[in-house]
C-alpha cells in the first residue's frame, strides 16, 4: 500500500502531473490556493510550466493557446473565478480542443462566500459561456475519487477535444484523505493532426478558431458538435447507485452531498426505513439511465445539494414524471446534514 | 498527555496535515480537567477546519476559545489581543496555542516571542510522515528552521502523529517513531512520543515502548467524513 494523507487541492495537482499535464494557468482564489501553490512548486521540477496569470479570463486564454499548441494542460479556480472563465471555455469548446479545469466552488452568487457550495451546477452543465456546447463534468465524492478520474480527464478531453471540467467544491479541496496513485490503463488515443506547432515548411498552416461567418459553415460545424455531444452521452456516463432495491426512499446527490446523504441512510436503515441513493459522477452527460433502475417499491426521489436546488431540474427530466422529486438542500457555504437529510425522508414518508 | 501542559503556555504547531489542531483540541480538553484553559487559534493559514469552529463542542469543557476572526465571519484579522500571552501569568491557567502550518504561520509568533521567556512555553513540532513534505527526515529539518526563524522561538520537543485518519496502522505509528528519533538526533530535540486513535493507542501501550503513544479523539472531522 502506496497511501500518503493529501488535502483534495495538492492531489489533485498530482494527479494531473501523473497524468502527463505540464502547462498551467491560473490565478488565486480561496478554496483552491493550494492548486496554484503546488503547481509552482512541483511544474518546474517536472519540466513543466506554472504562470500565475493577470487574472482568470487571462489564464483560461493561455489554455486555449498552449492546448493549440499541443500541450496537456489544466487552469483551476472557484466560483467567481469561474465565472471569468467562461468565455474562454465557450471558445475552446468551440474549437474543440481538450483541456481540464477544475473548480472548487464556494457559496455564490457574486463573490458569495470562501466556504464550501454546489450552486454552480447550471454554470457547469448548462454552458456557462456562449452558444451550443457541453463538456463533460465529472463530480467525485472523494479525495481519491477526484485523483482517479483527473488522471483519466486528460485522456477523455484528447479523445472527444473537449474541455473536462472536474467540479468538487471547497470540502473536497480543503480535506485530507489518504490516497494512491495508480497508474491508469492507457487509451488508444487519435494523433494531434490539428495542433498549431509551427509548419515545418512541410505542410499547410493549421489555423485554431471558433469563428465562422459563412451560416452553412457554422451550422455544419454545430451539428457535428452536436453529434459529438451524442457520442459522449452513449459513451461516458458515469453514476453509482445503492439500496436502490426496495427502496421507500431514492435520494439523487452528489459530491460532498453523497457523503453525507449515505451516513443518513446507514441510520435510517438502523431505524427500519430502507432508503436508496443514486450518485452521479458525471453531471454532464447526467445519468438518466440510472434512474430506470429504480425499483416499483420506492414512492418519491429526494434530491440533496449544497445549493438552492439546482441539479432537480435533472432529476426531474430524468425521472419522466414517475416519482415525485423533492428537495432538501442548505447553501451559503453551509453543508447539508444527516439529520436534515434524515428529516426530509421521514417527512416525505409521513406525507405518503 | 499530562506531561505536553506543564508550563503555562503550549504552542502546537506542523505542517497542515500533521493533525496539530486535533491535538491542540485534545489537549485542551485534557487540560481542562485539572486548569482554566484558553485555547488560541492563530492559524491564519487554512479557511477550513479550524479549532474555533469546534466551539460548541468545547463549551462543556469549560475551554475559552479566542480566534482573530471578526464578528464570526471567515474575515482574518491575523492578530491576537495581548490577553493570549498576558493569561500565561495567570495561576492555575493553561493557554493552548494552535500555530499556523508553516512558516509564514509561525511569522504570527514572532511578535510574542520577546515577552514570552524559555521557561513559560513549549513548543511542539507534530509531524505526520505520511504527509509528502514531512516524508524523510531532512523534510522534517527544513521544516523546523523555517518555523523557528519565522516564529523567532526554539521548539521544544517533536510529537509523533504519523496517521491515514481512521486507514491508520501501527505501521504508520512505528515509521513516524524512526523519523522523529532521527530528528532528535541530529538537533538533539527530544522526541516526547506520539498519538494515535484510541484502540491503535491501547493496543500499542501494551508493547511497553520507550516513549507513549496517546489516545486522540478526532473532533474536527464531521462524522459524513470517514
Amino acid at each position: 500500500m502506496n497511501k500518503v494523507l493529501m488535502k483534495g487541492n495538492e492531489a489533485v495537482c498530482e494527479a494531473a502531473i501523473r497524468a502527463g499535464c505540464r502547462y498551467f494557468f491560473g490565478y488565486p482564489i480561496t478554496p483552491q490556493n493550494e492548486i496554484p501553490e503546488y503547481m509552482s512548486k512541483v511544474m518546474p521540477e517536472n519540466g513543466g510550466v506554472f504562470l500565475q496569470a493577470e487574472s482568470e479570463v487571462a489564464a483560461i486564454n493561455m489554455v486555449y493557446g498552449a492546448v493549440g499548441a499541443g500541450g496537456r494542460v489544466m487552469t483551476s479556480s472557484s466560483s467567481p473565478g469561474m465565472s471569468l472563465k467562461q468565455e474562454g471555455i465557450s471558445y475552446i469548446a468551440g474549437a474543440e480542443l481538450p483541456c481540464v479545469i477544475v473548480n472548487m466552488m464556494r457559496g455564490g452568487p457574486g463573490l458569495g462566500s470562501i466556504q464550501p457550495g454546489q450552486a454552480d451546477y447550471f454554470q457547469s452543465t448548462r454552458g456557462g459561456g456562449n452558444g451550443d456546447y457541453r463538456h463533460i463534468v465529472y463530480a467525485p465524492a472523494s479525495i481519491q475519487e477526484m485523483v482517479d478520474l483527473t488522471m483519466e480527464a486528460f485522456d477523455i478531453a484528447d479523445l472527444y477535444r473537449i474541455p473536462v471540467l472536474v467540479l468538487g467544491d471547497g470540502m473536497i479541496g480543503q480535506m485530507m484523505e489518504a490516497v494512491e496513485f495508480k497508474s491508469i490503463k492507457p487509451i488508444e488515443l487519435p494523433d494531434k493532426d490539428w495542433i498549431t506547432d509551427g509548419t515545418k515548411e512541410i505542410r499547410q498552416p493549421r489555423i485554431i478558431n471558433s469563428l465562422y461567418l459563412d451560416p452553412d459553415e457554422l451550422y455544419a460545424h454545430n451539428l457535428r458538435l452536436e453529434k459529438k455531444h451524442a457520442l459522449i452521452e452513449s459513451r461516458e456516463v458515469r453514476f453509482e447507485t445503492q439500496g436502490l432495491e426496495n427502496a421507500e426512499v431514492v435520494c439523487v446527490a452528489y459530491g460532498t452531498t453523497s457523503r453525507v446523504v449515505k451516513n443518513a441512510i446507514e441510520e435510517l436503515e438502523a431505524e427500519g426505513i430502507k432508503v436508496g441513493i443514486i450518485r452521479p459522477i458525471t453531471l454532464w452527460p447526467f445519468p438518466d439511465k440510472a434512474f430506470d433502475e429504480i425499483s416499483d417499491t420506492t414512492k418519491a426521489l429526494l434530491t440533496v445539494e449544497m445549493s438552492m436546488g439546482q441539479m432537480i431540474d435533472d432529476v426531474k427530466i430524468a425521472s419522466k414524471g414517475r416519482w415525485p422529486v423533492h428537495f432538501y438542500g442548505k447553501s451559503g457555504g453551509l453543508v447539508p446534514t444527516p439529520t436534515g437529510v434524515k428529516e426530509s425522508v421521514k417527512k416525505i414518508m409521513g406525507g405518503k | 498527555m499530562n506531561s505536553l501542559f506543564q508550563k503555562p503556555l503550549t504552542i502546537i504547531t506542523g505542517h497542515y496535515g500533521s493533525g496539530k489542531t486535533e491535538i491542540a483540541v485534545n489537549l485542551a480538553i485534557a487540560a481542562a480537567k485539572s486548569y482554566q484553559v484558553v485555547l488560541a487559534d492563530l492559524d491564519i493559514v487554512n479557511p477550513y477546519f479550524r479549532s474555533r469552529e469546534q466551539l460548541n463542542k468545547l463549551k462543556p469543557y469549560h475551554v475559552e476559545v479566542i480566534g482573530s476572526a471578526l464578528m464570526n465571519s471567515t474575515l482574518e484579522l491575523p492578530a491576537l489581543t495581548y490577553n493570549v500571552i498576558a493569561k500565561k501569568n495567570q495561576e492555575n491557567t493553561r493557554t493552548i496555542i494552535d500555530l499556523g502550518g508553516d512558516g509564514i504561520g509561525a511569522k504570527q509568533m514572532s511578535k510574542y516571542s520577546k515577552s514570552i521567556h524559555l521557561a513559560e512555553y513549549e513548543l511542539f513540532l507534530v509531524v505526520n510522515v505520511n504527509r509528502p513534505e514531512t516524508k524523510h527526515c531532512e523534510g522534517v529539518l527544513f521544516h523546523k528552521e523555517s518555523i523557528e526563524q519565522q516564529s523567532n522561538m526554539k521548539i521544544t520537543g517533536i510529537l509523533n502523529n504519523t496517521h491515514l485518519l481512521k486507514e491508520t496502522t501501527e505501521e504508520d505509528v512505528f515509521r513516524g517513531m524512526t523519523i522523529c528519533q532521527q530528528v532528535s538526533q541530529k538537533t538533539k530535540i527530544p522526541f516526547l512520543g506520539s498519538f494515535a486513535l484510541e484502540t491503535l493507542s491501547r493496543q500499542m501501550m501494551k508493547k511497553k515502548l520507550q516513549k507513549p503513544v496517546w489516545p486522540i479523539e478526532l473532533h474536527m472531522r464531521e462524522q459524513w467524513m470517514s
